[in-house]
């Protein structure tokens, strides 16, 4: 089989633009057909226009067949490379084409055919399929058909067979006529094929670079979800069997433990829970730096409140904590936004506010709609944050050295997912120590503003460079 | 006496849940790799299996309960991970995972009982267990 394919054609998303376009050729073909039918009419109509019904008839019928040939073939054709594939497909097309067309330029005069210059849209359709050198062979052959043909009529070897009184005068006996037409065409034919080959060409190059340099992204983000995946296994699978001893011990199933353990085992098991919580802290930090677009909705942030509030209440209530929540609006508050991400943000600051506010404090959620955006201000009367750490706190792995020194358990990570989360929704987040709530310097509290625009906008990301 | 199968690569997690699970009525049969569990399954004829996903290869817990269902085998799986749920899901997520039970590893021991006390009941095999005693 002849290799028709270039090396720089050699990438699976090519073949499937083949299959299509050779389908997409096939259904033109229907078209050009109708087209051909309807001179039939035109014939019929216009009394001055002489069609050979018969000879068009015929034509047609012969192109309907091999394209419903082709069409029924089409389907069979591999979706790669092949010994037989989408390229001799569309070669045959073409070879077809050009065969029926100059039948039909035959039938309809010669070099005086009305259908002299369809060749320019089979090589434009040609070119931006076949590598150019067949399609110049392609139009190199049919150019010496034509001539033969027209030098033929000339000489009167073979009858000229036209459309009757479509000219005053025959041309076709005209020599200079006949080989200036001929030229032009040759001229017109080897434009169109170089224009159309290299600009599908140059659209085949850039989109099988896309095409590569998607894929590697694909390729690497697998790999970042492998590894994440693989390193939590190995952390928490010997934390998972310790802990495993640990509880069964803790709850008598291996005998009475005596009172002078009983703590030390207790502690071992809250750190190493909170091992746990520190690599699960890790792992969704990592999900959500790998997460793809998110999925926005219409979300009623006044019901995700209350159901976040919901969820953490028996907590609040436990610690006399009072909780509660205002909107500057009678209405439930909608924003666009992925309701899964949103809510993971807001539960983090909601459970910090619960981790860091002392038994009997307060902590208020105030909800501002503004024109183009809401903010939500979530404040209580903590422990607070030094002016000096405000920033840090959203750094990875941070932990403020009054939550240290109060020995409150954590990763230091809340605040770096909730900053992501911010983030994709492209919000701002800013905080406040003393918050509105302060009570005295023991409890000057803390307040969270973050402000989301309504209408979802994606995040700007600096476009990086890709390497392929 | 139902049987459970234990079957997970780490042999601590597998001893310190078979001292569990003997400890309250179970007759307690273990493997560590895909092989040795096909095999624990059609000689043993458990009554439940407990399931861990990552072993050797990432995803054998998923084949393994997709193998024992193909088989024709309708004992209650419960999915034993160290990947939360989400995660873990994900990972089975092309084939349909035909568990019945998704816990995380550690799982407190109350937990893991009781679980296993209600996938026994569903089936109606938890004739023997120390519990309903």
């Amino acid at each position: 089989m002849i290799e028709l394919a270039p090396k720089w054609i050699m990438y699976d998303e090519f073949w499937r633009t083949l299959k299509r376009r050779n389908l997409w050729i096939i259904k033109l073909r229907y078209v050009a057909i109708a087209m051909l039918l309807s001179l039939i009419l035109v014939g019929a109509l216009i009394e001055s226009l002489r069609i050979n019904e018969i000879f068009i008839a015929i034509v047609s019928a012969g192109i309907i067949l091999y394209n419903v040939a082709f069409h029924l073939t089409h389907s069979k054709l591999p979706d790669g490379y092949a010994p037989f594939n989408g390229l001799h497909f569309a070669l045959l097309q073409m070879i077809m084409d050009f065969g029926s067309l100059i039948v039909t330029i035959y039938f309809t005069g010669g070099v005086e055919s009305p259908f002299f210059y369809f060749f320019i849209f089979h090589v434009i359709i040609g070119s931006l399929i076949l590598p150019r050198n067949v399609v110049t062979l392609l139009v190199g052959i049919t150019m010496v058909i034509i001539t033969t043909g027209a030098v033929l009529e000339l000489r009167g070897v073979i009858p000229h067979v036209g459309i009757e009184e479509f000219l005053d005068s025959p041309l076709y006996l005209n020599t200079t006529y006949v080989f200036t037409k001929i030229a032009i065409l040759v001229v017109i034919l080897t434009i169109s094929n170089y224009l159309a080959n290299s600009i599908s060409k140059e659209l085949y190059l850039r989109e099988r670079s896309l095409t590569v340099a998607y894929s590697k992204l694909e390729e690497a983000e697998a790999a970042k979800s492998r590894y994440v995946m693989s390193v939590v296994h190995d952390l928490k699978t010997p934390i998972a069997a310790a802990m495993t001893y640990l509880n069964m011990i803790l709850d008598g199933s291996l005998g009475r433990v005596s009172d002078a353990l009983e703590r030390p085992l207790e502690r071992s098991r809250i750190r190493l829970n909170n091992a746990i919580s520190i690599v699960n802290d890790i792992l969704q930090l990592t999900q959500l730096k790998l997460a793809e677009r998110p999925e926005i909705s219409r979300v009623n942030l006044t019901e995700l409140i209350d159901e976040i509030y919901q969820e953490m209440r028996i907590l609040f209530v436990a610690k006399k904590i009072r909780f509660s929540t205002w909107i500057n609006s009678e209405d439930d508050v909608y924003i666009e936004a992925e309701r899964k991400l949103l809510k993971l943000g807001l539960s983090n600051l909601i459970s910090n506010t619960h981790k860091y506010t002392e038994k009997g404090g307060r902590v208020e959620i105030h909800i501002r709609t503004e024109e183009e955006a809401i903010a939500i201000e979530i404040a209580d009367s903590g422990i607070g944050i030094p002016p000096g750490e405000q920033q840090k706190i959203f750094q990875d792995f941070y932990r403020s050295t009054v939550s240290k020194k109060k020995g409150i358990e954590g990763t230091g990570l809340g605040m770096s997912v909730v900053m992501h989360i911010i983030r994709q929704f492209n919000g701002r987040i800013s905080v406040e120590s003393p918050s509105r709530l302060a009570e005295n310097d023991e409890h000057p509290g803390t307040a969270f503003i973050i402000t989301l625009p309504r209408v979802y906008t994606p995040p700007s990301t600096d476009v990086e460079h890709i390497e392929i | 006496m139902p049987t459970i199968a234990l079957i997970d690569d780490d042999p601590d997690i597998v001893e310190a849940n078979r001292l569990l699970l003997e400890a309250n009525g179970y007759y307690v049969v273990s493997a560590g790799t895909v092989d040795e569990a096909i095999d624990l399954v059609k000689d043993q004829h458990p009554d439940l299996v407990i399931l861990d996903v990552m072993m050797q290869e990432a995803d054998d817990g998923f084949y393994l309960a997709n193998r024992f269902r193909r088989s024709g085998y309708d004992f209650p799986i419960v999915m034993l991970t160290c990947l939360s749920r989400s995660i873990g899901m994900h990972l089975g997520e092309s084939a349909l995972v035909p568990i019945d039970e998704f816990l995380e590893k550690p799982v407190p021991p109350a937990q893991l009982l009781d679980v296993i006390h209600e996938q026994l009941h569903h089936t109606g095999n938890d004739g023997g267990s120390a519990r309903d005693r």
